[in-house]
């Protein structure tokens, strides 16, 4: 193949294919070298395979589709702003279990920006919570005894164990 | 005592939850449109029944998928929906599975003063939480941003309150491991904050890290007199510095002192070259101490590297009653001050020096309708501080702050309790975690 490749196809770990753009692709490594396998071996009929589920690879496509322009040539200031605001929209997701594969993913396709903004989510979800949620949503048991619960709660006025 | 605290942690996540749920809703509408008929209302998709209405029927799965650019167009809404696997039904419990460098990431973005929360979910989340490591990747993560940080003593208790300005909301932090002669606060820079007080007959001073809690006094100055202090962090080169001035009350045989953490001592330098100070607080930018004084009249520049005092005849603006210095970023210094005779005529005004033409340039006025909620009666006091071009003014017995923002000239209110305590001390803060009282 010549380096004229405009997207290739990659599969998830569910076996399902994906279209990614060159440009997109280069957000991150992995999936950088993974293209270069494609473009320069003689083999061109394999597939490669991203371990990373459908519904989270959908929405890993979509930002690296989002963000290619602007990483690629550098944008402007109000472009950053638009990205930013179109960040916060795409962080919108209707179950947590996505921001957790997102973060998975992108920890695993070592992209920068992704991690960030799903790891800053992940913190401002963790904001709104008590620690009865918090302990229930990461399976954590409270390990302190009353003794020490009480302890903790005179040296830090602002404790709560509930 | 924690419901301040409480209280408002509670209210910024009602916010929270209120716009996780709008992408609840807007999440299950792109979905619904494509899968399944129009279902009143939205709900999470927890429910084993709103699983099966995503779950596709078909089981063709190798069809091929283009993404466009631009959001979920129809294509891989279908698909979207239909890669929802059983193992994804688990939602709460799958974040056990967190490898703990990833965990580490998250909750050094949680905002700083929800560590002490943090702190009681476990004896490991305890530890981790204090660890090296944590503080490290702490100092990776962008600033958290100004705060204002508030000092008041109930019934000998020591007591404080942060609002974040990026987050308004007000967090306590618990200051008891302070000893009870901390009395004055002296000021915070680059996430510390310095306290000093007379214990007996001695004046001692402090430096803590409010978040990590950690303390300690500093040893004793050469000549044991209540004076006016300033500390300077240098992030860098991960030290900090404590000036001590002349007496304040106008004692000028003392020398200048100033504290190296990097020597653990304090050294003796010149003594100020001026009579009858101002009692304003002094200010400090670009590795230069200024002081307003009357004789000689303008300014008195003290320069850290040369250890040596200047003078600066900076005339003050006309029919000045009173004014602070403030330092602005770099080599930026204010002076806020109200100008004026009689009351209806008073109005406040901020101005910045001109360093090469030696002289106070008008900046800016404070609308009058802030100036008579700010101050209601002619006489009383006001109280003025700034960091990052950012200017705060208070005064007595007012129960809300008013906030200038040089560079975009906007006014805003900072409203809330901790600031209405009459004996309350305020200054600007900046959390951090990596901030070392050695």
């Amino acid at each position: 193949m010549s380096s004229s490749v405009e997207a290739i196809t990659v599969l998830s770990s569910d076996g399902d294919e994906f279209k990614i753009t060159v440009s997109a692709a280069k957000l991150s490594k992995p999936l950088n070298w993974m293209l270069e396998d494609v473009c320069f071996s003689d083999d061109c009929d394999e597939v490669p395979t991203i371990e990373v589920n459908s519904k989270t690879l959908v929405k890993v496509i979509e930002y690296c589709e989002k963000h290619a322009p602007r990483a690629n040539s550098g944008a402007s200031d109000s472009d950053a702003e638009e990205l930013k605001k179109w960040d916060i929209e795409f962080m919108k997701m209707d179950v947590k279990d996505i921001l957790f594969h997102i973060l998975m993913a992108a920890n695993y396709l070592h992209m920068e920006g992704l991690y960030d903004l799903a790891c800053q989510t992940a913190a401002d979800l963790m904001k709104g919570m008590t620690v009865s949620q918090i302990r229930k949503i990461f399976h954590i048991k409270n390990d302190f005894s009353s003794e020490e619960q009480e302890q903790l709660r005179r040296q830090h006025p602002g404790c709560s164990f509930d | 005592m924690d419901c301040n605290g409480d209280y408002v942690d509670s209210r910024s996540g009602v916010s929270n939850a209120q716009s996780m749920e709008d992408g609840v809703l807007r999440g299950d509408e792109r979905c619904f449109k494509q899968v399944s008929p129009p279902r009143v209302g939205g709900s999470r998709n927890t429910s084993p029944m709103g699983r099966a209405g995503l779950r596709n029927t078909s089981p063709s799965r190798q069809k091929v998928v283009k993404t466009k650019p631009r959001g979920l167009d129809e294509e891989t809404l279908t698909t979207f929906a239909k890669a929802v696997h059983t193992d994804i039904q688990m939602e709460d419990n799958i974040w056990a599975m967190l490898p703990e460098d990833l965990l580490y990431e998250i909750l050094a973005r949680v905002p700083p003063f929800m560590i002490f929360r943090l702190r009681s979910v476990c004896k490991r989340w305890y530890s981790l939480l204090q660890d090296s490591s944590f503080l490290k990747f702490h100092s990776r993560v962008p600033s958290h941003g100004p705060c204002l940080l508030t000092f008041w003593k109930n019934s000998q208790t020591p007591q404080c309150s942060v609002f974040s300005l990026p987050l308004k909301t007000w967090y306590r932090i618990p200051f008891t491991f302070l000893p009870q002669w901390a009395f004055w606060l002296v000021g915070s820079s680059g996430g510390l904050v310095c306290f000093s007080g007379l214990d007996g007959l001695t004046f001692k001073t402090l430096v803590c890290n409010p978040l990590t809690q950690t303390w300690r006094t500093l040893p004793s100055m050469h000549y044991n007199q209540q004076r006016q202090l300033i500390m300077v962090v240098d992030r860098p080169d991960r030290s900090f510095k404590l000036i001590a001035t002349s007496d304040i009350y106008g004692d000028k045989s003392l020398p200048t002192e100033v504290y190296d953490s990097k020597l653990d001592s304090w050294s003796i330098h010149q003594i100020m070259p001026a009579v009858n100070l101002c009692s304003s607080k002094m200010a400090y930018c670009d590795s230069r101490l200024y002081l307003e004084t009357l004789s000689p009249l303008g300014l008195m520049m003290y320069r850290i590297d040369t250890g040596h005092w200047e003078h600066i005849p900076a005339k003050f603006p006309r029919s000045l009653l009173d004014g602070y210095l403030v330092a602005g970023t770099q080599k930026r210094l204010f002076l806020v001050g109200r100008i004026g005779l009689y009351s209806t005529l008073q109005s406040m005004r901020i101005w910045e020096l001109d360093h090469g033409k030696i002289m106070w340039v008008e900046l800016s006025r404070m609308p009058p309708k802030y100036f008579r909620v700010l101050l209601r009666l002619s006489a009383e006091r006001f109280e003025c501080f700034g960091q990052d071009n950012l200017i705060c003014f208070t005064s007595w017995n007012q129960g809300k702050g008013l906030l200038f923002d040089v560079d975009k000239k906007v006014w805003s209110w900072i409203g809330g309790c901790a600031l209405q305590s009459y004996n309350s001390q305020v200054c600007f803060y900046e959390p951090r975690f990596d901030a070392s009282i050695y």
